[in-house]
C-alpha cells in the first residue's frame, strides 16, 4: 500500500533544533503535515486530539520520556489510533539494553543519533512501506 | 598534602595496630607508650584537618563548580543559537533551490540536507554536556557531605554563598577570564560609553 504523505506526523524532542532538523528532513521526503511536542505529556495530549500516521520521538526528555510515552501509547485502551500508531525512536541512547527495552515496549523502529537523511527514509519505509 | 609530609596512611594503621596489640596482650602496657601513640595520632589528625582546610573545598563547591556549570550551560545555549541561525539560512537556501532548474535545485537541496545532518551535533553535544553537569552536581553533593562531617573541625561550613573571583585592574592575571556570562558582561554600548568617559 502506498504511503500517504499527507498523514499527520508527530515529532517529539526536547531540543528545538532537533525538531527543526527532523521536520525539514521529513519535508524533503514529502511529508508536510508535521506537528511537534517537547515531551511525552505534550505529545500524548496531541495524540488524543488528532489522528497521527507516525510518531518520531526522542527518548531522553522530561518530565515524560520517550519510552514512557511509548508505553502509555501502547497501553491506551479503546483507541487503536493511539495504541497502534507507528512509533520510531530517534535517540542518542545507544546501548543494547535501550534497544531491547524500546522493542519490548512496542517500538516499530529505532534510529541512533546522529543520523542522516537516508537512515531516516529507510527506517520510515521499513515501518510504513516504500515511498 | 603540604602539612603531612611525614605521615602516610600506612603509618596511621601501624600506630593503631600497635596500640590494639599492646592492649590486647593482657600483660598490661605502659600508659606512657599509649599516650605517645595517641599524641602521634592526634598530631596526624590535626595535620589532616589543616590540609583539608587548605584545599578550600568551600571554594570548590561555591565557586569553581558553579562557574564550570555556568560555562557549560553557556556552551549549550551558544551552540543552540548558532545551530538555529545555520538552520534559518539553510531553509532560505532550500527555498531558493526551488526556484532553480530541477537538476541544480536537487543538487543544492542535497547539500542543504548534509548541513541539516551535521547540525544534529548540537543535540548530541548538549546531552553530553548535560551528563557532565550532572556529574558536577554529584561531586558538589559529596563535597557538601564532607564539609557537613568535617566542616566544624576544619573551620568550614557546608552550603554557603557563591564566591566571586576578585578582579582588579592592577592584577593582570585576575583580568584573564574569557567570555563572560550574559548577566555579568557589559554591552558594547556600555564599553563605548566607558571609553568615551576617558576622552572627556
Amino acid at each position: 500500500m502506498a504511503v500517504d504523505k499527507n498523514m499527520n506526523v508527530l515529532v517529539v524532542d526536547d531540543y528545538q533544533t532537533m525538531i527543526r532538523i527532523i521536520k525539514n528532513l521529513l519535508k524533503q521526503l514529502g511529508f508536510n503535515n508535521i506537528d511537534e511536542a517537547t515531551d511525552g505529556n505534550a505529545a500524548y495530549d496531541l495524540l488524543q486530539h488528532k489522528k497521527y500516521g507516525l510518531v518520531i520521538s526522542d527518548w531522553n526528555m522530561e518530565p515524560m520520556s520517550g519510552l514512557d510515552l511509548l508505553k502509555k501509547v501502547r497501553a491506551t485502551q479503546g483507541n487503536d489510533n493511539i495504541s497502534k500508531v507507528p512509533f520510531i525512536m530517534v535517540t542518542a541512547e545507544s546501548k543494547t539494553e535501550n534497544v531491547i527495552a524500546a522493542k519490548q515496549a512496542g517500538v516499530n523502529n529505532y534510529i541512533v543519533k546522529p543520523f542522516n537523511a537516508e537512515t531516516l527514509k529507510t527506517k520510515i519505509s521499513a515501518v510504513l512501506g516504500e515511498f | 598534602m603540604p602539612n603531612t609530609p611525614t605521615y602516610g596512611r600506612g603509618q596511621v594503621v601501624d600506630i593503631i595496630n600497635s596500640v590494639i596489640h599492646k592492649m590486647g596482650t593482657g600483660k598490661g602496657c605502659d600508659p606512657r607508650e599509649i599516650y605517645h601513640h595517641l599524641a602521634e595520632l592526634a598530631s596526624i589528625i590535626d595535620a589532616l584537618k589543616a590540609d583539608i582546610a587548605s584545599t578550600r573545598p568551600d571554594h570548590l563547591k561555591n565557586s569553581h563548580i558553579p562557574d564550570a556549570t555556568d560555562e557549560l550551560g553557556a556552551v549549550v545555549s551558544a551552540t543552540a543559537e548558532a545551530t538555529n541561525s545555520i538552520m534559518t539560512v539553510c531553509e532560505d537556501i532550500e527555498a531558493f533551490a526551488q526556484t532553480l532548474d530541477q537538476a541544480k535545485g536537487e543538487e543544492l537541496t542535497a547539500k542543504v540536507t548534509q548541513i541539516y545532518e551535521a547540525c544534529t551535533f548540537q543535540d548530541i553535544t548538549g546531552q553530553r554536556i548535560k551528563n557532565v553537569i550532572t556529574t558536577f552536581k554529584v561531586i558538589e553533593d559529596k563535597i557538601d557531605k564532607i564539609m557537613e562531617t568535617l566542616g566544624d573541625a576544619v573551620g568550614l561550613k557546608a552550603g554557603g554563598e557563591r564566591y566571586e573571583k576578585a578582579v582588579s585592574v592592577d592584577d593582570a592575571k585576575s583580568l584573564l577570564n574569557g567570555p563572560q556570562m550574559a548577566d555579568k558582561a557589559i554591552s558594547q554600548d556600555d564599553i563605548d560609553k566607558l571609553l568615551a568617559e576617558f576622552d572627556k
